[in-house]
């Protein structure tokens, strides 16, 4: 047993280095890491959540790999976001072989704090200061040699775009790696020492690799991960609570609060001793806040917000739009050539349909999602790089927060108009759960394109020259209700989790394109990977529903979809569509919410009726809009259902999604029809 | 130490005029924190960020509803909702 031990660390030691690379968001850390790596790195998700893990490899002289992991950007190691939450259980439970600790030179203050933690695990680690060409222009410099004799470490400048720096950096990091490093980190004032001490050695055995003084510290500081696995331990809690109260009585503040305090005089200290001011303000940051009297401006501010976020909707959706009919077409034309070879080759009809409605049907949904997504994220990293995307949300948010939640919220919102699914992909730009789920669950009632032509056959025929009037109350109805179930999950199933607001305004950047690009299509990707196969699975399967048993016509009575749609029909008997073939076009519904015509057309029309003649004779003008609300509001399109399901991943939040939308449909529809019909 | 109720630093005295709420300084006005109070979550967030005891601070913008608002501090820009800025309190010079 042991013997393998020593052979498995020794096969680690010769074969790979792990590397993490840590800063705060907005430092340059992802160009870095790029230019580390290049042609050698992947993208994918952390296991078990949305953010995304990207790992590369360089390769020393020896030919032996050292792995990069780009962890996401934070500014502390507390465990709040999913970002951070990643981003210290790596560097706490995978403890890497060294951290390379990226800050940015013109905040030079603000970016040491995580440095100063991540010092405090008693990691290896090397200071990159980046951006020293803003932070020059910005009149600091900052004295490297000094600040590597201070910290016992190598400290090297860059500029994340110079070749050079990139290549001394790659040195530096193979070289590190072979040297001992003696780490010298926060100096913590007496009080703290003391009550460190005796936490410390009341630690009991553990498998972490930190020390137990690291272990304290995080202790102390009531850091979430660290109390849920040491606090169990009765003696340990015990003490940690009387040394807390005893910190309190006989100091100013608490224990927890020092620590912070302790950290930043530290800091403070540091910063007089590298940092040479040269005074005056650059013209960047002179450019910077011209450009915010106008953007966040009073009456300027939120009209140039939604102007952007117009033009953000209508480049992703029209040129989308050609894209995907090239998509479209060649989908059609490949479908018609293997009709015409399956006909040649006498293949039974049931196959036949599978294969070109189920199967390349469903392949088709998926890809033309692609375009629409890939420019999503395209538009919004712009915004996001260049500095707008804060802004936005700074001037959105008291607007937003009325509803419970976050100004960035509004992005994803608006997209949903398009089509909900790369709304609830735009969710990614909200760091916290709590406000990702909640705007996830509220986008369906925002009415996409799908619906529309839903509203206009409908509404053309029952309200005539009255039927934009009605379609536009149609979208304000949608609208309010995701306003109101918004405000309602604030106030009930995410009270417990406030969202707070704290967040760096960053200065404007011209953004890197490449990167952009880069990226954009690096998460359209996987998004297709980790979505596609549910979308394509679930549209298989409602395809089967509707063609079994064999031989009947597709959703017809006697098709398992009609049988169920059948069965539910009674649900709607008070919203006034109380009849089958209404709630199986609505079970198809699902499928895509186009589908709800077609299939109305095919079980209505007769031999002698038009659609028209059809509907006239089934809907009342008022069973018509409320079904036209049930339309709207209830249970999302597939593609929509298993979007939220990759993105949220969580199997009982999306059959909750798929539960309440329903009820939230079903409900107010009714509750429409009936008080129309009172008037 | 000062007991406080949930979200408010109550047992600062703001009868001296110079002592403010970070949520009550206009565009331009800055200080010094002196005290930063308030439930654990939000107060930790905070601090981490550099707001702690000594700190100078001052607020530089204001989103066109008044809220939230942008301060400088340790050479950098935060934005803060101004609930979440009652919290911290400021002498002014």
């Amino acid at each position: 047993m042991s013997v393998e031990k020593n052979i498995t660390s020794d096969i680690k030691k010769i074969k790979t280095f792990t590397v993490a690379l840590a800063g705060n968001p907005n430092t340059g850390k992802t160009s870095i890491f790029n230019a580390l790596t290049h042609q050698h790195q992947h993208v994918g998700n952390w296991p078990g959540v949305t953010v995304e893990k990207k790992e590369g490899t360089v390769y020393n002289d020896n030919n032996e790999e050292v792995k990069i992991v780009d962890l996401p950007g934070i500014y502390s190691l507390r465990t709040r976001s999913q970002d951070e939450i990643v981003a210290s259980s790596f560097l706490l439970e995978n403890t890497p072989d060294m951290t390379v600790v990226i800050l940015d030179a013109s905040k030079f203050e603000r970016s040491f704090y995580l440095l100063s933690e991540i010092r405090e695990l008693g990691q290896k680690t090397i200071v990159v200061l980046n951006m020293t060409d803003v932070a020059n222009e910005n009149g600091i410099e900052i004295n490297a040699d000094k600040l590597s004799e201070l910290l016992n470490c190598p400290v090297i400048k860059t500029v994340a775009s110079n070749n050079n720096d990139i290549e001394k950096l790659k040195k530096l990091i193979i070289s590190t790696l072979s040297e001992e490093q003696d780490i010298i980190f926060t100096n913590f004032s007496e009080s703290v020492e003391e009550s460190l001490k005796i936490i410390e050695n009341n630690i009991p055995k553990n498998d972490f690799k930190i020390s137990n003084l690291s272990i304290a510290i995080k202790i102390a500081e009531k850091d979430d991960y660290f109390s849920k696995k040491f606090l169990k331990n009765e003696k340990l809690n015990e003490i940690l609570k009387n040394i807390s109260k005893e910190y309190k009585e006989n100091n100013e503040s608490d224990l927890q609060t020092k620590i912070i305090e302790d950290r930043w005089n530290y800091i403070s200290n540091i910063c007089k001793q590298v940092i040479i001011e040269k005074g005056n303000k650059s013209t960047s940051t002179i450019i910077s806040d011209r450009i915010d009297k106008i953007v966040i401006n009073k009456i300027l501010g939120l009209p140039i917000f939604f102007l952007i976020i117009f033009l953000m909707f209508v480049f992703v959706y029209n040129l989308g739009n050609p894209i995907i009919d090239f998509f479209e077409k060649f989908i059609s034309i490949f479908s018609t050539f293997t009709k015409e070879t399956m006909v040649g080759h006498n293949i039974p009809d049931i196959i036949q349909s599978l294969i070109i409605n189920g199967l390349i049907n469903g392949v088709g949904t998926v890809i033309t999602f692609f375009p629409q997504i890939f420019l999503l994220f395209l538009f919004l990293g712009m915004l996001e790089d260049t500095g707008y995307l804060s802004r936005g949300a700074f001037v959105m948010d008291r607007l937003m927060h009325y509803i419970g939640l976050n100004g960035k919220s509004f992005i994803p919102l608006i997209m949903g108009f398009g089509c909900n699914v790369p709304a609830i992909v735009g969710t990614r730009i909200l760091e916290k759960r709590r406000d990702r789920m909640l705007t996830m669950l509220v986008v369906p009632f925002i009415s996409c394109s799908a619906r529309l032509p839903v509203f206009v056959l409908f509404c053309d025929i029952f309200f005539k020259k009255n039927a934009p009037l009605m379609i536009f109350s149609l979208y304000i109805i949608g609208i309010t209700v995701s306003v109101i179930i918004a405000k309602i999950l604030s106030r009930t199933l995410f009270k417990s989790e406030n969202s707070s607001f704290v967040m760096e305004l960053p200065t404007y950047h011209i953004p890197n394109m490449k990167n952009i690009i880069n990226t954009s299509w690096e998460r359209s990707s996987e998004f297709l990977k980790r979505a596609a196969t549910f979308i394509m699975l679930t549209v298989i399967i409602v395809w089967t529903l509707g063609n079994l048993p064999i031989g009947v016509q597709y959703a017809s009575e006697n098709s398992i979809i009609g049988i169920i749609g059948k069965k539910i029909t009674f649900l709607f008997s008070f919203a006034g569509y109380g009849f089958w073939k209404a709630s199986v076009a609505l079970l198809t519904g699902v499928f895509a919410k186009e589908a709800i015509i077609g299939t109305l057309a095919t079980l209505l029309v007769g031999n002698s009726m038009t659609l028209t003649q059809a509907l006239q004779s089934t809907f009342t003008q008022t069973s018509a809009y409320s079904y036209l609300i049930m339309v709207l509001l209830y249970t999302p399109c597939l593609p929509t259902i298993m979007t939220f399901k990759s993105e949220s991943n969580s199997v009982k939040w999306t059959i909750f999604f798929v539960i309440y939308t329903f009820a939230v449909g079903l409900l107010i529809s009714t509750l429409i029809y009936q008080l129309i019909n009172l008037i | 130490m000062f007991n406080c109720c949930k979200s408010c630093p109550c047992a600062i005295d703001f009868s001296n005029k110079n002592v403010k709420r970070l949520s009550d300084l206009k565009i331009g006005e800055e200080g010094t924190v002196i005290n930063v109070a308030g439930d654990d979550d939000l107060r930790i967030k905070i601090m981490e960020m550099g707001i702690t005891n000594n700190t100078k601070v001052k607020v530089i913008k204001k989103a066109p509803l008044n809220d939230p608002i942008v301060i400088l501090l340790r050479n950098y820009e935060l934005i803060l909702r101004k609930e979440e800025a009652n919290i911290v309190v400021i002498q002014c010079q």
